[in-house]
C-alpha cells in the first residue's frame, strides 16, 4: 500500500442555516452537521466511517462528492485542492469517485432497463468508446454475470441485492479511483449483505479502487476496512486501523458501539454498554466534550473541555479527557 | 444491417412499453369505456361530412316553415331556429368543440408543465414567484375573467383556443410540481448528480419519465374542462360567429326562442354532446389514472376471509401453551394463475412469557405468516389449511366480531417503520389513547389520560412528550410509542415484525432491552420477527427459521446457533462477520431467494444449498422431528438419523 496521501480531508465543516424568522424576530442559528473532519485516505485503502444516525457521515459523503459545498476546510485530491470547483471540472473529477448509495430500491430509475442505467455515466461523460464492452465490463465485475441476461430487465424485476449490484455497476462503468459507499448493506437481508461487502473487497485488489465505506454497523467492517474512523455529533472521535479500534478501543463511545454489536451466539452473554438517550441535535452542541451528556464514564471537567485527539500510536488516535495525561 | 438494428431499438422498447400499458389498461371496463366514447366522437367529427345527412353550411333551401320542425325521416332531430337539420349542426359543431377543446388543452399543458416543472426542480425564487402567480390565477375565477377578456377582444375561434388555454393551465402546474417535488428528492435523482449529469439531462432522463403518467392524466381533465369552457362562453354568445359549436347551438336555441316553442331537441342534442364528451373523457381519465399513477397503487389490508379446505393433523393443545399454530398454509390468489403458496405448513407453539425468533430473508413469508395469525392479509391472501389456537380457540374459524375482541387485546402488532405506522398530524398521546378507548369502552377521561402517562413511562418516554407529534419524535421514540401502543390493551401476546430493521445499532439495542424488560415485567409473551440472527441471539427462546415460505428448522436459541442442522441455518450463520475474528473472509449464500411465482420443484432452498443432490431438485423435504421441539426439514437430515 503507498503511503501517498490520496485524498486529504483537513478542517472539514458544514453548517446548514436553519434560523427560523417569524413575524417579529428573526434568529440565525445553524446545524452543525460536518464539524472539523481530518482525515487521509491512501491508494486502494478501504477506510470505514462509523457512526449513528445523525452523526455528519452521510453529510460528509455528499460534501466529499462536491453535491454540497462545505462551509470552512479543504479536500485535496492527488495534491489538488478540489474543495470548489467549477461545474466543468466537477464533472471530469466526478469520473474519479463514485457514490453507491444506502437504498437500492430507491437509487434506480424505475422507468430505465438496466442497460441504459449502466450506460448512463458513459453518456454523460460522452465516452462512446467501445461503450458495449464497458458497460458488460462493468456489470460482470459487480457480478451480474452473464450481462446479456440483465440489460433489458427493470429494476423491479430484480432482487434487492442484484440492485446494489447494479448500483455498483453504474458506478464502476466509470473506472472510478474511489468508491463511495453510504450504508451499501444495510437495507439488505443479512444473506446478501456477505455477497456485496465481498464485492466491494475484491474491487480494491481486481481494482485498486479505494473505498470509504459509510455504516453505522462496526460490526460489518471487520473484513475488509484497512482503518476505521468512528464518528460522533460531525467529529471523528476516534480513527485507527481495524485491529487497534475494534480490539483496543480507547474512546468510551467506540467501546459502547463494539458492545452492542449483534452476535449470533446466545452463550456469549457479554456486557453491552447501552447508551441512553439518542445523538444531541447538532444545533445544541454540549459544552466541552460533545459526548459528555451520554458518557457512562464522564466526570467533573468533561463538560467544560472540549478533548484535542490523543495520539496512541503512528495511527491510532482518540479525542477523549480520559486519555490526556 | 448493423444500423438498422440499432434504429429501431428504442422504438421496439416503445412499442413494448406500449403493450405493457395496453395489458393492464384493457381490465378496466370505465377506461375502455371512456376510450370507446371518445373515438366514436372524433370518428364523427373527422368524417362530419360523409355522415351528416344535410349540409349544415348552406342555408339557400331554408324556407320558413322548415324552423324547429319536430324530429322527422328526413331530419332525425328536427331543425333549429334556422331551419337546418339539427343533428347535421350536432356532427359538424362537434369539429368545433373538440378542436376548441384539444388546441386549448395542449396550450394548458405546455404552459401548467413547464411552470411546475421549473418550479418543482428550480425551487427557490422560481418556485416563489411561479406558485404565488398561479395561486393569484387560482383565486380569480376563470369564467367571468373570460368573459371579459374574450368580450374585449374579437370573438374569433383562434382568440377562444388562447384565452382558455391560458387560463386553464393552474391545476396542471401545481399537480405537476407536486409530482416533480416528489420525484427530485428520490435518490436515484442524487445518483445521476453524483455520476456527472447536468440539470438538463436529469430532467429528461430522470423527473420526465415519472412526471409524464400524471401528465397524461391531467390533459385528459384539462381537455374535457376546456369543452365545458367552451361551451359556456358560447352559450353567452361570445363564441365565433362564423363557426358552430355545441355551445353556440345551445345560444341560438336558448335566445331564439326553443323554450318558448316547445322544441327541446334544439337544445337536448348538443346538450347531450357535451356531456358525451366530458363523462367519456372523465371516464377515460380514471381508468388512465388507475393504470399510470403510481400513488393510487392498492395494498389494502382486509379481513381476507378463510377458506380452510382440509382439517389439520394435530387436535391437541398442550397445557400452559398460549399459542399455537398448526401446520398453517397461506396462499395468495391472482387472477388468471394458479395460487402462490406463500406459507406452506408452517406450526410452532409460544407459552407464556416466551420470546420466540421468527428469523427469514424478505419475501419468505414471515409477515404474511404473522398477518394470518390475526386474519389480517390483503384480500388476495388466503388461508388455506391449519389452525391457529389462541388459549384453546382457533383464531382461523372465529367469527369477525369475536376476533375483533382478541386483535389488540389479546395478540397486538408493533409494525416495521414506526414513522408509517403512526398518524402524522395528530399527537402521539392522542393516538395511544385512542388505542386505549376501543377496547376499554366507557372509562373516564381521567382513566385513559393516566393509563396513557403510564404506557409512556412504561417504555421509557417522560410524560411532558405525550402532546407531541410524531414527527417530533426521534426514530427511536416512535418505535417506543409504538410498542407502547401495542401494550394499550394488556396483550398477552405481542408480535414484533422487524421492529429495529431501520433503527441505528445503539437504538436497536435500546429497543431489544426495552422488550426484554417488558417481557420480564408483564409476562408478555414475544413474536420477534427480523431477517438477522444475530439480533435474537441473545434473548429468544426458540428459533422459527423460515426459508421461501416453509419451515427450515425450528428449534431451542441453543440448538440453532450451536448445533444448527438444516444447511440454511448453517450459511446464515457463516455470513455473519464474527468479531473475534475479524480478518476472517465472510462467507457468503451465492444467489437469492425463490419467488413466489417460481418457486423450485423440490426443496425450496436446494438451488443455493451447497449440500444439494438429486434428490433434492425434484422431492420436498418433509419436516423431520429430530429430537423433542428440533425440526427441520431436509433431505439430509432424515439419512442422518
Amino acid at each position: 500500500m503507498s503511503t501517498e496521501k490520496f485524498l486529504e480531508v483537513s478542517g472539514l465543516k458544514k453548517y446548514f442555516d436553519v434560523g427560523r424568522s417569524t413575524l417579529f424576530s428573526s434568529q440565525s442559528r445553524s446545524l452543525h452537521a460536518v464539524d472539523g473532519v481530518d482525515f487521509t485516505l491512501r491508494h486502494s485503502e478501504v477506510i470505514a466511517l462509523v457512526g449513528e444516525s445523525g452523526c455528519g457521515k452521510s453529510t460528509l459523503a455528499l460534501l466529499l462528492m462536491g453535491l454540497e459545498d462545505p462551509t470552512e476546510g479543504t479536500v485535496m485530491y492527488e495534491g489538488r485542492d478540489i474543495t470548489h470547483l467549477g461545474d466543468h471540472q466537477r464533472k471530469d473529477l466526478r469520473r474519479k469517485i463514485q457514490m453507491v448509495f444506502q437504498d437500492p430500491y430507491e437509487s434506480l430509475n424505475p422507468t430505465q432497463t438496466i442497460e441504459e442505467i449502466v450506460t448512463e455515466p458513459l453518456a454523460v461523460h460522452g465516452l462512446t468508446h467501445e461503450r458495449d464492452e464497458r458497460v458488460k465490463k462493468a456489470m460482470e465485475d459487480a457480478g451480474l454475470k452473464p450481462a446479456e441476461v440483465y440489460l433489458k430487465r427493470y429494476p423491479h424485476e430484480l432482487s434487492g441485492g442484484q440492485r446494489q449490484r447494479v448500483v455498483i455497476a453504474a458506478a464502476l462503468v466509470l473506472e472510478p479511483e474511489i468508491i463511495l459507499a453510504d450504508e451499501p448493506v444495510s437495507m439488505l437481508d443479512v444473506s446478501i449483505r456477505a455477497e456485496i461487502i465481498n464485492l466491494l473487497a475484491e474491487l480494491r485488489i481486481t481494482r485498486q479502487i479505494a473505498v470509504i465505506f459509510i455504516t453505522h454497523d462496526l460490526g460489518s467492517v471487520g473484513f475488509f476496512a484497512d482503518r476505521v474512523a468512528v464518528m460522533y455529533l460531525g467529529r471523528i472521535v476516534e480513527i485507527g486501523t481495524m485491529l487497534e479500534v475494534l480490539e483496543k478501543p480507547q474512546h468510551p463511545y467506540t467501546k459502547a458501539l463494539i458492545s452492542v454489536i449483534p452476535v449470533p451466539n446466545p452463550r456469549l452473554r457479554r456486557e453491552r454498554i447501552i447508551l441512553q438517550g439518542e445523538t444531541p441535535n447538532p444545533i445544541d452542541i454540549p459544552t466541552g466534550c460533545r459526548f459528555h451528556p451520554r458518557c457512562p464514564v464522564a466526570f467533573a471537567t468533561c463538560n467544560a473541555s472540549d478533548p484535542p485527539m490523543v495520539t496512541l500510536s503512528k495511527t491510532h488516535q482518540a479525542a477523549c479527557l480520559l486519555l490526556v495525561k | 444491417m448493423q444500423s438498422t438494428v440499432q434504429s429501431t431499438k428504442p422504438q421496439n422498447q416503445l412499442v413494448s412499453r406500449f403493450l405493457g400499458f395496453w395489458q393492464v389498461f384493457r381490465k378496466n371496463r370505465s377506461g375502455l369505456i371512456g376510450l370507446g366514447m371518445l373515438i366514436l366522437i372524433i370518428f364523427v367529427a373527422v368524417f362530419a361530412p360523409l355522415i351528416a345527412p344535410h349540409d349544415s353550411s348552406s342555408s339557400a333551401n331554408v324556407e320558413i316553415g322548415d324552423i324547429y320542425l319536430q324530429p322527422s325521416a328526413t331530419h332525425w332531430f328536427g331543425t333549429d331556429d334556422a331551419g337546418q337539420d339539427v343533428f347535421s349542426n350536432f356532427i359538424f359543431g362537434a369539429r368545433v368543440s373538440l378542436t376548441v377543446g384539444f388546441f386549448a388543452a395542449f396550450i394548458s399543458i405546455i404552459v401548467g408543465g413547464i411552470f411546475g416543472l421549473v418550479a418543482g426542480f428550480f425551487g427557490g425564487r422560481w418556485e416563489n414567484f411561479l406558485m404565488r402567480f398561479t395561486d393569484i390565477m387560482l383565486v380569480i375565477p376563470d369564467l367571468p375573467l373570460m368573459v371579459v377578456i374574450v368580450a374585449l377582444t374579437k370573438p374569433a375561434l383562434l382568440n377562444i383556443i388562447f384565452v382558455i388555454g391560458l387560463l386553464g393551465w393552474t391545476t396542471t402546474a401545481r399537480v405537476v410540481r407536486s409530482q416533480t417535488l416528489a420525484v427530485k428528492s428520490r435518490k436515484f435523482v442524487l445518483r445521476a448528480r453524483a455520476i456527472g449529469a447536468g440539470r438538463g439531462h436529469i430532467v429528461a432522463r430522470h423527473i420526465l419519465p415519472l412526471v409524464m403518467p400524471i401528465l397524461v392524466v391531467q390533459a385528459v381533465l384539462v381537455v374535457s374542462l376546456a369543452i365545458l369552457n367552451e361551451s359556456a362562453l358560447s352559450f353567452l354568445g361570445l363564441g365565433d360567429p362564423t363557426t358552430l359549436s355545441w355551445g353556440q347551438m345551445l345560444n341560438y336555441a336558448f335566445g331564439r326562442g326553443a323554450m318558448s316553442t316547445g322544441a327541446w331537441w334544439a337544445l337536448v342534442v348538443p346538450g347531450f354532446g357535451i356531456v358525451w364528451v366530458v363523462l367519456g373523457l372523465t371516464l377515460l381519465g380514471q381508468g388512465l389514472e388507475k393504470v399510470l399513477n403510481p400513488r393510487l397503487e392498492t395494498h389494502h389490508l382486509m379481513p381476507g376471509r378463510p377458506s380452510v379446505q382440509k382439517e389439520a393433523g394435530w387436535e391437541v393443545v398442550k397445557k400452559g401453551t398460549l399459542l399455537e399454530v398448526q401446520n398453517l398454509s397461506i396462499n395468495y390468489v391472482n387472477e388468471g394463475k394458479p395460487p402462490a403458496r406463500a406459507v406452506e405448513n408452517v406450526s410452532f407453539t409460544l407459552k407464556e412469557g416466551e420470546l420466540i425468533g421468527l428469523v427469514g430473508e424478505s419475501g419468505c413469508g414471515k409477515t404474511t405468516l404473522m398477518l394470518a395469525l390475526l386474519r389480517l392479509l390483503p384480500a388476495a391472501g388466503q388461508i388455506v389449511n391449519g389452525k391457529v389456537f389462541f388459549n384453546g380457540r382457533d383464531l382461523v374459524t372465529l367469527s369477525d366480531d369475536e376476533l375483533n375482541n382478541i386483535r389488540w387485546s389479546g395478540i397486538s402488532i408493533v409494525f416495521q417503520g414506526a414513522m408509517n405506522a403512526l398518524n402524522p398530524v395528530r399527537p402521539v398521546g392522542e393516538q395511544i389513547s385512542e388505542a386505549i378507548t376501543r377496547h376499554l369502552a366507557n372509562s373516564s377521561k381521567e382513566k385513559v389520560e393516566a393509563r396513557v402517562i403510564e404506557l409512556l413511562e412504561l417504555v421509557g418516554i417522560a410524560s411532558d412528550h405525550k402532546d407531541h407529534y410524531p414527527h417530533q419524535y426521534s426514530g427511536g421514540m416512535r418505535q417506543r410509542a409504538m410498542i407502547a401502543m401495542a401494550l394499550a390493551c394488556n396483550p398477552q401476546v405481542i408480535i414484533a415484525d422487524e421492529p429495529t430493521t431501520a433503527l441505528d445499532v445503539m437504538i436497536q439495542a435500546q429497543i431489544l432491552e426495552l422488550l426484554d424488560d417488558l417481557r420480564k415485567k408483564l409476562g408478555l409473551a414475544v413474536i420477534f420477527v427480523t431477517h438477522d440472527l444475530g439480533v435474537v441471539a441473545e434473548m429468544c427462546d426458540k428459533v422459527l427459521v423460515m426459508y421461501g415460505g416453509v419451515t427450515a428448522e425450528y428449534a431451542d436459541v441453543d440448538v440453532i446457533y450451536n448445533t444448527p442442522k438444516h444447511p440454511y441455518t448453517q450459511e446464515l450463520l457463516k455470513a455473519f462477520p464474527d468479531l473475534t475474528k475479524p480478518k476472517k473472509k465472510l462467507s457468503s449464500i451465492p444467489g437469492y431467494p425463490p419467488r413466489l411465482e417460481a418457486l423450485p420443484a423440490g426443496c425450496r432452498f436446494a438451488p443455493r444449498c451447497p449440500a444439494a443432490f438429486e434428490r433434492c431438485h425434484v422431492e420436498q423435504p418433509s419436516l423431520h422431528i429430530l429430537a423433542d421441539g428440533h425440526i427441520a426439514s431436509c433431505h439430509i437430515v432424515e439419512a442422518s438419523r
